[in-house]
């Protein structure tokens, strides 16, 4: 189980992230949604370990994150960076294998070999392990930095924006690379996304964030409401149910300084 | 779409690729070595008294024997093997720190001049010739060898710290490292050019010459200390290999693999810089080897540090022991300062790589 409880992030006297307490089951897959600013990455990071919270913990199967060692927590915990590139050029193969980093000192064994050849199969990749990582497509960029956090075989694995500067194809297959992680091998996947259609479409749970603090929680249906993406996003939208997942249609911007709420609802 | 894992035993074509890429590596290291020993074969040979293969033979006979040492055998003994460790020594050190400090910095432009270490090595080097001079009112660069080095070695140390400070307050960010290390670097050059400017004759000369570089100082007694220390230095960096090949996907991710991001970088730097500056604290400013070499290595060897760093190593050493010999034969008996001949040799060379390469080696 991997939960947050009443966590708060300040960084250069300003708080990004207040008094945010959310849990993640395993084999659910979460996507933290929210408007630009609003802590999405904030809150991730501090999953991941990255950034240090002011106040509150990180837990890990009841463990707080910052009592779990770098190497072990590189062993629970995995991270998929928004796209990035190496500074120097990496084949997909030894990209994938730096996911073994957690597990191997110095030589690479056989068993390592086996592990990064077989996700690359299972990622569909194969083919590419030899290119090099600016020879090949931002989706199969995406799927490479996946397979490395796969290689780091852990529990949770986090993605950022997984899906930013994807065609509509890599979108799909990088997002039911996630669900099939959270429902087949059970692990627990959380997500940032920007898009609300595809949050709704592939997520169990949605946490909606804004101003730092976590609007509302829960499944996709009682997240994605026209009141709080009135609230949150300052638009009038049309929500319904499409034949694939839920429709959103944004209408009009609600005029700012108007009657918008700024009171949290927090369902926990 | 649907994930399957490959079921059954599984082929490994992908990892025997990897694997047989490994043992290839290991092959080109092997004779990136050989041909470091050609070299010094070759560079003991050539010089203002030249000797063939047969006189080298004997000459290691009689080392081995303990005769009576020819007069050949003392100029290689003592003038010119001396010489030929310290070049290697130096381009070794030189190309490793250069490999480190672009690893750390993620970028390509990174070496021990671009972070200030040979600016600062050279304005503690000028202090000491122009006020020892003063002071003692003799040949620094014959006498004082050590004092020079020393400061030089403080000084260059320092601007490393000074800029590795302005970094870490503006969070660390690498763009401010290198921006911060030009800055340094102009600020000690300044240094340098104004204690140029008020120095006496003698001193101006003697400034001059350890600016431009050489091995001139190369003496058994330094190489027992510099051999030593690279050595040492060089394994402590090679061990940590595996996180600088993480941290070329960025700080995040090397985070998340599990690396201490923060403490690599200060001890790699550390660690870089006290190779760097140690050994130009004896030689002078040695142009382009640290950011030459590390570039033709990847070229070579491919990216992965475990196999870059002692890539780059010989091909450094190979690189200034060959300009080395060059300085000292082309126009024999008159030496060139070494430094001329790398950046005469290598700028060409390097950017007719840069034309020919099929492969961007930096994004």
């Amino acid at each position: 189980m991997f939960e947050v409880k009443d966590l708060s992030c300040r960084r250069s006297g300003k708080d990004i992230l207040l008094n945010a307490s959310a849990t993640f089951n395993k084999g659910d897959i979460t996507a933290i949604i929210g408007p630009n600013g609003a802590g999405k990455t904030t809150l991730l990071k501090c999953l991941a370990g990255f950034l240090k919270p002011s106040q509150g913990e990180v837990m890990l199967n009841g463990k707080p994150l910052s009592s779990i060692s770098l190497k072990d927590r590189a062993r629970k915990i995995s991270f998929v960076p928004q796209a990035t590139s190496p500074a120097f050029p990496l084949t997909v193969f030894e990209m994938v294998m730096h996911g073994r980093r957690p597990y191997v000192n110095w030589g690479i064994g056989k068993k390592d070999r086996r592990i990064v050849t077989n996700l690359l199969k299972k990622l569909h990749i194969e083919e590419l392990s030899g290119c090099f990582l600016d020879e090949i497509s931002g989706g199969q960029k995406q799927k490479a930095a996946i397979a490395r956090a796969l290689a780091q075989q852990t529990e949770v694995i986090l993605l950022d924006e997984p899906t930013s500067a994807l065609d509509i194809r890599y979108e799909y297959e990088v997002l039911q690379i996630g669900r099939d992680l959270a429902k087949k091998e059970g692990r627990t996947v959380i997500m940032v996304l920007h898009d609300l259609e595809l949050a709704a479409r592939f997520s169990d749970r949605i946490v909606l964030v804004n101003n730092g603090r976590i609007f509302f929680k829960g499944r996709p249906d009682e997240v994605m409401t026209q009141e709080h993406l009135r609230k949150v996003y300052e638009v009038n939208t049309v929500v319904e149910q499409g034949t694939a997942g839920m429709k959103i249609t944004v209408t009009s911007p609600v005029k700012r300084g108007g009657e918008i709420n700024e009171t949290v609802i927090d369902n926990s | 779409m649907k994930l399957t894992y490959a079921k059954g035993s599984p082929p490994v074509e992908r990892g025997d690729h990897y694997f047989f890429e490994t043992k290839k590596k290991i092959f080109q290291l092997t004779v990136l070595f050989l041909c470091l020993i050609g070299t010094i074969v070759l560079s003991v040979r050539l010089g203002t008294v030249s000797m063939t293969v047969a006189e080298q033979v004997s000459m290691v006979l009689q080392l081995l024997t303990g005769e009576a040492f020819s007069t050949n055998s003392y100029i290689v003994f003592h003038i010119r093997l001396p010489r030929i460790v310290m070049a290697i020594i130096t381009g070794m050190a030189l190309a490793c720190a250069g490999v480190i400090m672009q690893a750390l910095l993620r970028n390509p432009l990174a070496s021990p001049f671009t972070l200030g270490v040979s600016s600062g090595a050279a304005f503690g080097a000028a202090l000491a010739i122009v006020l020892g001079a003063g002071v003692f009112g003799i040949n620094v660069v014959a006498g004082g060898q050590w004092l020079i080095a020393a400061n030089a070695f403080i000084f260059g140390c320092l601007a490393v710290f000074a800029v590795y400070g302005i970094a870490q307050i503006r969070k660390g960010s690498t763009t401010v490292l290198l921006l911060a290390g030009v800055a340094i670097g102009q600020l000690f050059s300044a240094g340098v050019s104004a204690i140029q400017y008020f120095s006496s004759n003698a001193a101006l000369k003697d400034l001059i010459v350890w600016l431009m570089g050489g091995f001139w100082g190369a003496e058994w007694q330094v190489i027992q200390f510099l051999l030593p220390l690279t050595v040492i230095v060089f394994l402590f960096l090679w061990k940590l290999s595996w996180d600088l090949n993480t941290l070329s996907s960025g700080e995040e991710v090397a985070s998340s693999l599990g690396v201490n991001v923060r403490r690599l970088r200060l001890t790699a730097l550390v660690l870089s810089t006290l190779l760097a500056s140690s050994t130009i604290a004896f030689t002078g400013i040695i142009g382009f080897i640290g950011l030459v070499a590390p570039h033709i290595s990847r070229m070579i060897i491919g990216t992965d540090n475990r196999f870059l760093l002692p890539c780059s190593c010989l091909i450094g050493a190979i690189l200034l022991l060959l300009s080395d010999t060059v300085a000292r034969t082309v126009l024999s008996p008159v030496e060139i300062p070494v430094g001329i001949i790398t950046s005469l040799l290598g700028a060409p060379f390097f950017i007719y790589l840069l034309l020919r390469k099929q492969k961007d080696y930096w994004s």
